[in-house]
């Protein structure tokens, strides 16, 4: 155990390591700080949330449209008693003012002002998007996307059933009225920018930080010239099972502490403390041409955990790849970069494969396709292969077992290996 | 002269080759691929390369008003030929399509008419409509030639922009031809001058690190040549990096050969469409000659870097864990500037030549300071 500790040491002192994921962490940083100007409107969803309760029901529409009345009549005195007019919405106000009278209202008139727009915004929203939901034909969708990939014969059967659980889903979701909760309006772009921009950002970091920490935790003797007194022995050589713990314990804590830090920091900046509970398919978080559809009922909370755990685990496979590819190089230099462009030949493969039996398909069942699309996990809209209901399990469980059989192989290999 | 072979084949040994070669595969189906095998990517994309290439053809690389009314002669020409193929089919007579203005500004909301709309532009792709629907909106931009620049004129934000906007406008230098080409070309370079650069890093690191990790400066630092070794290092991977950017540069040039645009080549830059302007007025060919001595620098620049990380680095994840957010920050931030905009007008004429130098001196004065710093260290621990 001892060892262990000491092996994580080695790459968890590492100034370079720790300077990178530094540089890493203010990247982050960056990228959410540039985006904060949208804090202060979220928080006016987590106020119609804090009011309305996270569900949309008519009851609940019905009440927030008398709180809307009710403000916009406050709006009528307040602002507009020395003109006649009266409006009965803030855009038909808005669209009349002028920029001369914009500039005498005071701060909070103005504070005011916005607030209520992107109440009134949120309003139509939840209206609009629930009857345009009702309208998307995601058979028409598929056979569409079928088409466009080029799909035949059993592997284009097997998409159309796909799209036809989809479709049952869809009206499961509509009884249950489990997409109709309130969440920040797909304008703001925050499923996005939070499940692809930052976690995208997260993922290539923690991918090269495991990488090079199990590099060096696991070509060290080798690289320190320390390798013929540590491997002499055959109870020497099991240091490398030591070291693959180690290893993992570092990428481990490395992912974890980039993934904490980042989300705490963007959780402190947007303020999302009433939505937790909102639904990930809600008709609110409607961003693209078609809403989210996951295949379970989940929660953002539930949403955010899962898919981390989704990245934890992808990040632990790739590590334990990247362990045997550094067994079988014993150069770091190498692993890294050997692991780096197998990443990328991994997310070409759909490129490179011919259009036969649906061999295009079947490669994108693989960790970097996977990894590629963060704000798609456990969707049922996403693209033709990752719309397959289990994608994510069986890609993880076959790149598992792949990652496994070879690191074990090399473990192997490695005790009876001349190692001069 | 010996050892310095020797060295350069210590870099380019049989494993760091294949490396490099799959490595450029990867980036090359990533990264670049895309620009060559859909160029030109679909329609109308298709026919603005064709018109394109024909305007080069009859007008030459200059295009004045007699070339200007016989390019709007042409298009009138093609109406015609496009009312007589609505008039000869049926169908189209009996819709009330029966004219290309009528095509043109057919109501969307009719499905009949839709039907037929796409027939034509969708399902047998007719040449001439599409191409008509290109020259429309090329005349549409040689109409406001002046204006354009005009508005850009008002717009400067300093007086030496708003001098060579003027200059443009006395020299007629408008923008009349199709840009299809030119972004295509762009967007090759700037990948593929990412793909060099990743590739100057990943051969040019080990260069001092390898021989002190397998503990050979002991040997090397006591023999007669001594010292000096590090500096016949550095003409190695001086001699190496332009041996990989020439090569690279070929190859990735052969392949953008395929996508046959050399008739462009002798049109000057300002004439393509594009939001872009430049303070200098080279032809796209030396515009493609400026950017592959910039790649060149660059690539420099970076091997002179990889010598200092190389030689100050404890170890090799350490040297790789350093250079990341170099490269990073280059090809996110570096390169769009340093390559796309390298004379472009937003920036004051002085600040890439200057931001080039910097560079260069900051890395090689660098490197100057490590060697001395080799020179006295000691080998001994």
């Amino acid at each position: 155990m001892r060892i262990v500790a000491y092996e994580c040491r080695k790459a968890l002192t590492s100034p370079v390591l720790l300077g990178l994921a530094f540089v890493f962490l203010c990247f982050n940083i960056f990228l959410i700080v540039d985006r904060s100007d949208l804090k202060d409107e979220l928080k006016v969803v987590n106020q119609i949330v804090a009011s309305q309760g996270v569900q949309i029901t008519d009851e609940s529409l019905h009440r927030f449209q008398q709180h809307l009345q009710t403000e916009l009549s406050k709006l009528n005195e307040r602002i507009m008693n020395q003109a006649n007019e009266k409006y009965n919405s803030i855009h038909a106000f808005l669209e009349t003012l002028r920029h001369e009278d914009w500039e005498q209202l005071s701060e909070a008139d103005r504070a005011f002002i916005a607030e209520l727009q992107i109440k009134e915004m949120h309003y139509h929203m939840a209206i609009q998007m629930d009857e345009r939901y009702n309208q998307v034909d995601w058979r028409q969708i598929g056979e569409g996307e079928i088409v466009q990939s080029g799909l035949s014969g059993k592997t284009a059967d097997y998409f159309r059933d796909a799209y036809a659980q989809l479709v049952e889903r869809v009206e499961q979701i509509k009884l249950t009225d489990a997409h109709k909760t309130w969440f920040f309006a797909g304008v703001y772009h925050m499923h996005s920018f939070l499940f692809r921009t930052i976690f995208a950002a997260l993922i290539f970091e923690a991918l090269m930080l495991s990488v090079l920490t199990t590099a060096l935790i696991t070509n060290y003797e080798f690289e320190h010239r320390t390798h013929l007194v540590m491997y002499a022995t055959a109870e020497g050589r099991r240091l490398k099972k030591d070291k693959f713990i180690a290893s993992m314990i570092s990428a481990a804590t490395v992912t974890v502490f980039l993934i904490g830090a980042t989300l705490a920091v963007y959780f402190t900046i947007f303020d999302y403390s009433h939505v937790w509970g909102s639904m990930i398919g809600s008709v609110l978080n409607w961003e693209y041409e078609r809403p989210y559809v996951p295949w379970r009922d989940l929660t953002f909370l539930s949403f955010l955990l899962w898919s981390m755990l989704l990245i934890f685990a992808s990040v632990m496979i790739f590590n334990v790849l990247t362990f045997a590819v550094s067994v079988l190089t014993r150069n770091n230099y190498y692993t890294f970069f050997l692991m780096a462009a197998f990443f990328g030949l991994l997310f070409i493969m759909p490129l490179l494969m011919p259009s036969l039996f649906g061999l295009k398909s079947i490669v994108q069942f693989n960790l970097s396709q996977l990894l590629m699309n963060p704000h798609q996990f456990f969707m049922g809209n996403a693209s033709i292969p990752m719309m397959s209901k289990h994608y994510e399990l069986i890609t993880l469980l076959v790149w598992g077992i792949i990652a496994a059989a070879l690191s074990w192989l090399m473990l192997k290999m490695f005790k009876t290996q001349d190692i001069h | 002269m010996r050892i310095l072979v020797n060295e350069i084949k210590k870099i380019f040994n049989w494993r760091m080759l294949l490396l490099l070669a799959f490595v450029n595969f990867v980036l090359y189906f990533l990264l670049i691929d895309f620009h060559i095998t859909h160029f030109p990517n679909g329609r109308p994309a298709l026919d603005s390369y064709r018109i394109g290439a024909e305007m080069i053809e009859t007008y030459g690389i200059k295009m004045d008003e007699t070339d200007l009314a016989h390019f709007k002669r042409t298009y009138d020409a093609q109406i015609d030929e496009a009312n007589r193929y609505l008039q000869a089919r049926e169908e189209f007579v009996n819709a009330g399509m029966d004219t290309y203005e009528k095509f043109r500004n057919y109501d969307q909301q009719n499905e009949q008419l839709s039907v037929l709309h796409a027939k034509i532009m969708f399902e047998e792709k007719v040449d001439l409509f599409w191409e008509l629907q290109e020259r429309e909106r090329l005349i549409d931009f040689q109409n406001n030639k002046e204006a354009i620049l005009e508005t850009r004129r008002n717009d400067a934000e300093n007086e030496s922009q708003r001098a060579r906007f003027e200059q443009m406008m006395e020299a007629g230098h408008y923008q009349v031809y199709p840009e299809i080409t030119f972004e295509n070309y762009k967007s090759f370079i700037r990948n593929a001058a990412i793909v060099i650069l990743v590739s100057v890093v990943l051969v040019m690191s080990p260069i001092m690190i390898h021989d002190r990790s397998a503990l050979m400066l002991d040997l090397q630092y006591t023999t007669k040549k001594g010292r000096a070794i590090y500096k016949t290092k550095i003409a190695a991977g001086l001699i190496s990096t332009w041996l990989l950017i020439t090569a690279l540069l070929t190859i990735y040039f052969a392949i953008y050969s395929f996508n046959d645009t050399s008739m462009f080549f002798p049109v000057p830059v300002h004439m393509f469409i594009n939001p872009d302007y430049y303070w200098y007025d080279p032809t796209f060919f030396q515009y493609i000659v400026i950017h592959v001595a910039a790649i060149y620098v660059i690539g420099f620049i970076f091997m002179f870097i990889a010598v200092i990380f190389s030689t100050l680095m404890p170890n090799y994840v350490s040297l790789i864990g350093i250079q990341i957010p170099f490269v990073i920050g280059m090809i996110a931030f570096g390169l769009p500037n340093m390559l796309d905009r390298i004379i472009d007008i937003r920036f004051p004429q002085w600040a890439m030549p200057a931001l080039y130098s910097l560079l260069a001196a900051a890395s090689i004065g660098l490197a100057v300071m490590t060697w001395k710093r080799e020179k006295r260290r000691d080998i001994v621990m």
